[in-house]
């Protein structure tokens, strides 16, 4: 297939310039303007298939559809195509997986991510990893409720795709090709009908259906295929102990990042940032978006599936590796009164820490990373 | 594959049962009334809020709190009928959240467990469990979607929701520093609590009313024979069997007071 974004390079741009604006000064009709051609329907069936959850295994819980946005094939396809078509960007050279690589679990390797002419941005780019589960708000700070609404953010945000709504919404409804795909998604009958709404409809369709299920893990414990090795067993019972004798480690990752999803997606201060006060956190994650200033410092806690995939860690990239990460807990904060109280120190062997590593790695779903539906469809 | 909607399948069955039932009898139903259930914590007489106040413990100890939660379960009237004892469910589970309370003024107010219209009728009493109920207990999060109160807060190894949750930062030497950390989770169904407040809540026709049930966390960790939960030997009890669990599991009903 050709990439979709070469075309509206050479001639998108231009329609749009000259064609639309000519036409914005003159009186407009109905269906525009007065003197511009009649817009012509799209060609083409309506005839969506709906999209089935069923291969979920029953340890999951039920994906989070919303009612005015219910999944498709179609809607599904679409928003694949637009996730990998850097025709949502300014000058067309970033997407959606230019900071989210499916074989890094939708991550793009980066402390903070790096988006249009090089900028660099504040946060580290997040996976994008069961999110049809969360119901706690998107981003590290939770500040969009949803995936519609938090689509509508990367576009124009300066430092990621830079490019304005408007034109973006132009650039799609004088593409070839792009219109038939809303068509068949969404029913619309003319390009002009096609709008921001159902560019992150299908966005979040697509990112519903990256769902883990199929690591090692998940294998092993759940599906009784095959058995753990003992290192793994021994991380496995320190991740999750949770009745904490005297003489026993009690590294309490369960409490934040539990659940057959490996996070209740939950905020919480995890003890990584060693400030003077609840004030002085160079991030204020929750707090700087609600206003609460107990809630400074704390940002979603991830889930950990992939994790071995998803380096550098925290939502400032600050550890490079997972051995960083546990360094980090087993300090058990640094005596910030929003610390959450989970946050204790503990000690490791080398030897349990390899454990705890060699458990992390059991949440590698490599059947996720390489699965072709969530691939460039433009490959 | 995954059974989508077993809870919601139950759900809309008894639903549809019921208004089947209620079409038959329209001209005898009763009047409706409104009942809320609000819930509040206090430490003794204060008002419980999170970080922002320093709570006086025994033996000079002081503690903040960070985070208190628990599950209310099979929350019901009940009621005479012809001499039988007879209930009106309410609702089936609530987790109460106190995390969210910085304010006097917000733990003060509270926070609404049920507001629901019942038939006008007097009540006698007021009848919950304080925890998840042994029925619920036996279903799993993935049972239930994620915003409802079972989707979390759950044990794999003791197969069983963590019914409430104590957590704070002590000071154990009047330092003023609150450096030790404390996390009391409790569950099982061993801690599971059933509470009757009798008393007439009598319900007219659009008439309302409004209970207000408190914790008093003084009461949750220290008994009237003076055993208390001592912070400098216990700071955290992860299980259902934890000597701290199960000694405020079983002093949960002393901290709870019903108000009208
Ligand atoms: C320049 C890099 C960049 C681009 C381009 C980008 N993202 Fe992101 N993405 C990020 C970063 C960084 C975050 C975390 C930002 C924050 O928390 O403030 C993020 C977070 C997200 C999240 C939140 C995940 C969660 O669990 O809360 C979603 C969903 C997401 N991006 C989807 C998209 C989509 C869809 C696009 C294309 C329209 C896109 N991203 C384009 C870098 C990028
Ligand atoms: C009190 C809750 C809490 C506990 C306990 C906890 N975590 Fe976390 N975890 C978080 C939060 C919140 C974040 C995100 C923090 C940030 O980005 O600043 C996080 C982030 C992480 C990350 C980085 C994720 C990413 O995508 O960058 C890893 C890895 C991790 N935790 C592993 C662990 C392990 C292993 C343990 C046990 C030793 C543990 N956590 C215990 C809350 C917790």
């Amino acid at each position: 297939m050709i990439p979709l974004y070469k075309k509206i390079f050479f001639f998108g741009a231009f329609a749009l310039a000259l064609g639309f604006t000519a036409c914005d000064d003159e009186p407009a009709g109905p269906d525009g303007c007065a003197n511009c051609p009649a817009e012509q329907p799209i060609t083409g069936e309506y005839n969506p298939t709906a999209y089935s959850f069923d291969y979920l295994p029953d340890r999951f819980p039920n994906p989070i559809i919303p009612p005015d946005n219910p999944m498709t094939e179609e809607g599904i396809a679409l928003g694949r195509m637009l996730f990998y078509d850097p025709i949502l960007s300014r000058d067309s050279t970033i997407s959606c997986a230019s900071c989210h690589l499916q074989s890094l679990s939708f991550t793009d390797g980066a402390a903070v991510s790096i988006g249009i002419d090089n900028r660099e941005g504040v946060r580290s780019a997040m996976p994008l990893v069961n999110l049809a589960f969360n119901p706690r708000g998107f981003f590290w700070d939770g500040r969009s409720a949803t995936l519609e609404e938090q689509a509508l953010i990367p576009i124009e945000d300066h430092r990621e795709m830079d490019e304005s709504w408007d034109v973006a919404e132009e650039k799609l409804r004088r593409h070839t090709a792009y219109p038939q795909y809303f068509r068949k998604a969404f029913g619309v009958e003319y390009p002009s009908e096609i709008t921001r709404e159902h560019v992150v409809k299908a966005l979040a369709q697509f990112e519903r259906t990256l769902i883990s299920y199929n690591s090692r893990f998940d294998k092993v414990v759940w599906e009784q295929q095959g058995w753990p090795t003992d290192l793994e067993q021994e991380g496995r019972d320190l991740f999750f102990v949770e009745t904490a004798l005297p003489t026993q480690e009690h590294p309490g990752c369960s409490h934040c990042h539990g659940s057959s999803l490996f996070t209740e997606n939950n905020f919480f201060n995890n003890g990584i940032s060693d400030v003077e006060g609840l004030e002085a956190f160079a991030d204020k994650g929750l707090g700087g978006f609600n206003g609460n200033i107990y809630d400074n410092g704390k940002f979603r806690a991830p889930t950990l599936r992939n994790i071995a995939l998803t380096a550098p860690y925290m939502h400032d990239g600050r550890f490079a590796t997972l051995e960083e990460v546990l360094d980090s807990y087993a300090q058990g904060g640094h005596g910030v009164p929003n610390e959450d109280p989970n946050i204790q120190p503990f000690t490791l062997t080398d030897e349990q820490k390899e454990a705890m590593i060699a458990f992390l790695n059991m949440l590698t779903d490599t059947a996720f990373t390489n699965n072709p539906a969530f691939a460039d469809p433009f490959k | 594959m995954k059974l989508l909607s077993r809870f919601s399948l139950l759900a809309l069955s008894a639903a549809l049962l019921f208004s089947a039932c209620g079409g038959t009898d329209d001209n005898t139903a009763p009047d409706t009334g409104r009942i809320t259930l609000n819930a509040t914590a206090t430490y003794g007489s204060l008002p419980l809020v999170m970080f922002d106040q320093n709570y006086d413990y025994e033996d000079g100890m002081q503690f903040q709190m960070q985070l208190f939660q628990t599950y209310l379960s099979d929350i019901e009237l009940v009621y005479m009928e012809n001499g039988a004892e007879m209930t009106e469910p309410l609702l089936d589970v609530a987790l109460a959240e106190f995390g969210d309370i910085y304010t006097i003024a917000d733990a003060e107010a509270g926070i609404e467990v049920v507001k629901t219209d019942v038939p006008a009728r007097n009540y006698t009493a007021l009848r919950f469990g304080v925890g998840v109920s042994p029925a619920l207990n036996a279903t799993v999060p993935p049972d239930y979607e994620v915003t409802h109160p079972l989707g979390q807060n759950y044990w794999e190894d003791a197969n069983s929701y963590i019914f409430f949750k104590f957590e704070g930062n002590a000071d154990l030497d009047g330092s003023g520093g609150f450096q030790d950390k404390l996390t009391f989770h409790v569950g099982g169904d061993n801690n599971y609590n059933s509470i009757e407040f009798t008393g007439a809540i009598d319900i007219a026709p659009d008439g309302e009313a409004v209970l207000n049930l408190n914790f008093d966390m003084e009461k949750l960790l220290i008994r009237s024979n003076g055993d208390y939960v001592d912070f400098r030997q216990v700071r955290q009890a992860h299980s259902n069997t934890a000597p701290a669990a199960v000694f405020m599991g079983e002093n949960m009903p002393n901290a709870l007071s019903l108000t009208r």
